[in-house]
């Protein structure tokens, strides 16, 4: 009697236990179903021309910010930073793109010595207007002009504060709220690069 | 009983003074400034001897993209936090001064659905024995057209403006972004 108990008690934990395995739950918000990832034809810091498709087989992680932004840019690039760090080795499979939402402000130049700053790997792309406001439409990044007359800046952007996560097949995947923890998007990062998608 | 009535008169009036005098004294020692810092922003890519981006310096390929400001020249920006401790009655921040910047102004970030807005700001104010935090993604001290490269480890002066006339001098050190 207790035998078929205790029994029936192991193969239940043993099911938890396999299940809990099987299934990693993300801590990011998972893009059902995952679609490819909009193309970003836009150029790099150093002028070198960008493509998404070149990172089939990494896991791209993309922001949209400005350089004249110092406050809450450099705490999502500062997370990312740490996040890559964290990482160890597996941040080789993993590229930071960043997206200017400033592309008067955001030169080739000022992009360069403001992402060295936080990891010479990181890509800062500009271009086009008319490529830059697909690519926003594309991703549901709402940027918003805003004079500011009495300021040095002239004016501002207001601009959403996500990071994606675009998988090793050029899927879009996950997104974080700004403030995510950095050991939140190490984990799902973590969970993408073990289970690659059937590319 | 039109003793007491005096006395008790009297004793209001002295508390009345008291908590002037009190107010007065702790006014001098009004805002107070805890851990101020400044993020480290780099002017200019040659003064950049961070090493990590070894020949970066030389080339600055630009693609033809390098001109995109109608006047809007590009500088580089940055900001100080710190705490405001405030021992008084209430007071505000209503300037800040330094010769790190061309520009050095108030601002605060609003965050709705996600959205990062940024703006300035006329003063920061502090509560009566309360405390405000100038952090990322909330009050800062904008820094705009830096005259220098700001590394870690250097010190910057910021000379903050009280509502009440008082000036606060603050030697925030620069730290990593
Ligand atoms: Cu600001």
């Amino acid at each position: 009697m207790i035998q078929r108990w205790l029994i029936s008690i192991i193969v239940m934990i043993t099911a938890l236990a396999l299940s809990g395995c099987g299934a990693y739950e993300f801590r990011g918000t998972v893009l059902e179903p995952p679609n490819p990832a909009p193309e970003l034809p836009l150029t790099d810091q150093f002028g070198n021309a960008f493509q998404l498709s070149n990172y089939r087989g990494k896991v791209v992680l993309l922001f949209f910010g400005f350089t004249h932004c110092p406050d809450i840019c450099p705490t999502a690039l500062g997370d990312l930073k740490r996040v890559m760090e964290k990482l160890g080795n597996d941040a080789a499979n993993v590229q930071v793109v960043f997206v200017s939402v400033d592309p008067e402000r955001d030169t080739p130049d000022l992009m360069q010595r403001y992402l060295a700053a936080f990891n010479p790997t990181f890509l800062g792309l500009n271009g086009d207007r008319s490529v830059l406001e697909q690519a926003y439409k594309n991703y549901g990044v709402t940027v918003i002009r805003r004079d500011l007359p009495n300021s040095g800046l002239g004016y501002t952007i207001d601009h959403s504060g996500y990071i994606y996560a675009i998988d090793q097949a050029g899927n879009w995947r996950l997104l974080w709220a700004h403030g995510t923890p950095v050991d939140d998007i190490v984990s799902d990062v973590q969970a993408l690069l073990r289970n690659p998608p059937g590319m | 009983m039109r003793r007491i009535a005096i006395f008790i008169t009297a004793a209001f009036v002295a508390l009345a003074l008291a908590g002037c005098g009190a107010n007065q004294t702790t006014q001098t020692g009004g805002i107070t400034v805890r851990d101020p810092w400044v993020r480290a922003a780099m002017m200019n890519v040659a003064g950049d001897q961070s090493g990590a981006m070894g020949n970066m310096g030389q080339s600055t390929p630009m693609a033809g993209m390098s001109d995109h400001g109608h006047g809007s020249e590009s500088s580089a920006v940055s900001a100080a936090y710190m705490v405001l401790v405030n021992n008084g009655a209430a007071d505000a921040i209503v300037k800040a001064e330094s010769d790190v910047a061309k520009s050095v102004e108030l601002h605060n970030v609003i965050m709705e659905n996600n959205v990062m807005q940024m703006r300035q700001v006329e003063a920061i104010e502090v509560p009566a024995n309360g405390q405000v935090e100038l952090k990322p993604g909330s009050f800062h001290v904008m820094l705009i057209g830096l005259n220098r490269d700001l590394k870690e480890g250097d010190e910057v002066t910021i000379t903050l403006t009280t509502r009440s006339g008082k000036t606060i001098e603050v030697k925030a050190p620069v730290r990593k972004p």
